[in-house]
């Protein structure tokens, strides 16, 4: 089977705000899939449940032949499945090399005690940075960094763990133009060695460019998909964001 | 004062500091790694005091060695501890957690004066008196040997943080939980096993607090007082920190005992805390982290 991401009817809710209801869709193994929809839709809270950081309360998640529901975040990321924040996550009092090195395969009481950075990872790693062109910047802290240079540093990392689906949230989000242009050539290399992704984006002209298929969602439900014409011209859509 | 007794009281002061960074070493990396103030780590150093002295008395086993004997006991408490009790309630409401160390720390009080009664102790060994001189100061042998030890064992920390994968783990936690989770930490592993390392560096204090100090179970309400102020001082999870604010703590004692009166070792250093925190509410060096998802 290959490795798409199927979730179907899952919901989850804060004290009384439903975030996601009845939401269901589908990543095919392969694809720029893009996740558009107004603020407070429920893209970041889907995220949130794909990787394990919240629990849905009800629905199925599955990552080709996984169940997705009850695994921990280090858990997902084990089973191929990397993302990103819209806020950078990385270590800012590490250097860009240690930020790197960091994703650790598994962390079994057997490998607990074993001595730090193999020579492998280094080399992927140094591969990682000058794939992204931050490699001169390997040994600043990764808090001195601009904020363009600290999304291509988590991009990166994430990378470490050689995951099949990469999750993206808002990773135009905050780049210049020069930036955005060098981020899409990245993922279309990326893409075409087989990599799968799923981006939530705000910047249109980046998604209308790069994804296909196009989900929207709105109050917690996907109510369209299709290319990116299409998506544009669905008059369900143009409601969602201008308020019905 | 004369320069004479200055060198002294500073030399005074790094030996002992080098065993309150010990005693600290623990809270600030079980804070760090879990944002757990364990306000019962005082009273496990006490414990181990108690259960060094139990080893000297009756079965003659020195309290150096004991050291050594004691810190897998405790690394195994440590870890039934944390995954029994203390995991729980993190994961339902932090705040909780500081209630139950609370309550662990009367309940660690009433077993030691049940077994051991309220008097107060301490471990008398053959060399506990003696003393040598190096140039014109003078040295405590016990002393010299705690801060020795107590340093030994903060650089296999140091080492173990440093340049194992668990090392790896452990700081990435420390910095950014949800980061770490991202890249495949599994921080509910981490977390046990940092937990289960920082009672066992309490535990392994136990034995050259006995030796330097005289204890009583309720001694641990004053040494918690020092080990949280060293803790804030330093900057909460930071270990270099509260190696610093150790040092800090065990000069400004010494020189303020010997210029003033002993009675105003601990005002000096708690006047010190607070202009640092008027300037720096973070500590020394401690980082300012945002918390959200």
């Amino acid at each position: 089977m290959t490795d798409d991401l199927a979730i179907h009817s899952v919901a989850k809710s804060f004290g009384g705000i439903t975030a996601l209801s009845d939401c269901s869709l589908e990543v095919r193994a392969g694809s720029i899939t893009a996740l558009i929809g107004p603020n407070g839709s429920g893209k970041t809270t889907l995220f949130n449940c794909v990787t394990g950081f919240y629990r849905p309360e009800q629905g199925d998640m599955r990552f080709g032949d996984a169940v997705l529901v009850g695994l921990r975040p280090n858990e997902v990321v084990h089973l191929g499945i990397a993302r990103t924040f819209q806020v950078t996550r990385i270590f800012k009092n590490m250097t860009v090399l240690e930020n790197m090195i960091v994703p650790i395969r598994q962390l079994g009481l057997r490998t607990l005690f074993t001595a730090g950075i193999k020579g492998h990872e280094r080399q992927r790693a140094e591969e990682l940075l000058e794939f992204f062109g931050i490699a001169f910047l390997r040994d600043e802290l990764a808090g001195r960094l601009s904020f363009g240079q600290q999304k291509l540093l988590e991009l990166a990392a994430a990378l470490m763990a050689e995951p099949k689906l990469l999750m993206l949230d808002e990773p135009a989000g905050g780049l210049n133009p020069v930036m955005i242009d060098r981020l899409t050539a990245y993922i279309r290399e990326l893409n075409a060695g087989g990599m799968t992704f799923l981006i939530i984006e705000h910047n249109m002209g980046f998604v209308m460019q790069l994804c296909e298929p196009v989900l929207v969602m709105h109050r917690g439900r996907v109510i369209a998909r299709g290319t990116p014409d299409a998506v544009r011209a669905n008059p369900a859509v143009l409601d969602a964001y201008l308020g019905d | 004062m004369s320069p004479g007794l200055l060198a002294q009281s500073l030399v005074l002061g790094i030996l002992t500091g080098g065993m309150y960074a010990l005693m600290a070493a623990g809270l600030t990396l079980i804070f760090g790694v879990m944002k757990v103030i364990n306000v019962a780590h005082a009273a496990i150093i006490v414990m181990g005091a108690y259960l060094s002295l139990t080893l000297f008395r009756h079965l003659g086993i020195d309290p150096l060695l004991s050291v050594l004997l004691l810190i897998p006991v405790f690394l195994a408490l440590g870890a039934l501890i944390q995954w029994s009790v203390v995991n729980r309630l993190a994961e339902r409401d932090i705040t909780l957690t500081v209630l139950m160390t609370f309550g662990f720390a009367i309940i660690l009080e009433g077993l030691q004066g049940a077994i051991w009664t309220s008097s107060y102790q301490g471990i008398k060994t053959g060399y506990s008196l003696e003393s040598f001189q190096l140039f014109t100061l003078y040295i405590p042998v016990v002393r010299l040997i705690s801060a020795g030890i107590s340093l030994l064992l903060l650089a296999g920390l140091y080492a173990l943080l440093t340049f194992t994968k668990l090392g790896r783990a452990i700081r990435a936690t420390i910095q950014n939980r949800t980061a770490a989770q991202l890249v495949g930490v599994d921080v509910r592993l981490v977390t046990t096993v940092s937990f289960a390392i920082g009672i066992a560096i309490a535990g392994a204090a136990g034995p050259l607090l006995g030796m330097l100090f005289t204890f009583y179970p309720a001694t641990h309400w004053l040494w918690i007082g020092k080990l949280l102020a060293i803790v804030v001082l330093g900057g909460l999870g930071s270990l270099r920190g509260a190696f610093v604010a150790a040092m800090l703590l065990g000069i400004a004692e010494q020189v303020t005992s010997v210029t003033l009166a002993l009675g105003w070792a601990p005002m000096i250093f708690y006047v010190f805390l607070f202009g640092v925190l008027v300037v720096r509410p973070q500590g020394l060096f401690g980082a300012v982290e945002r918390q959200s998802l």
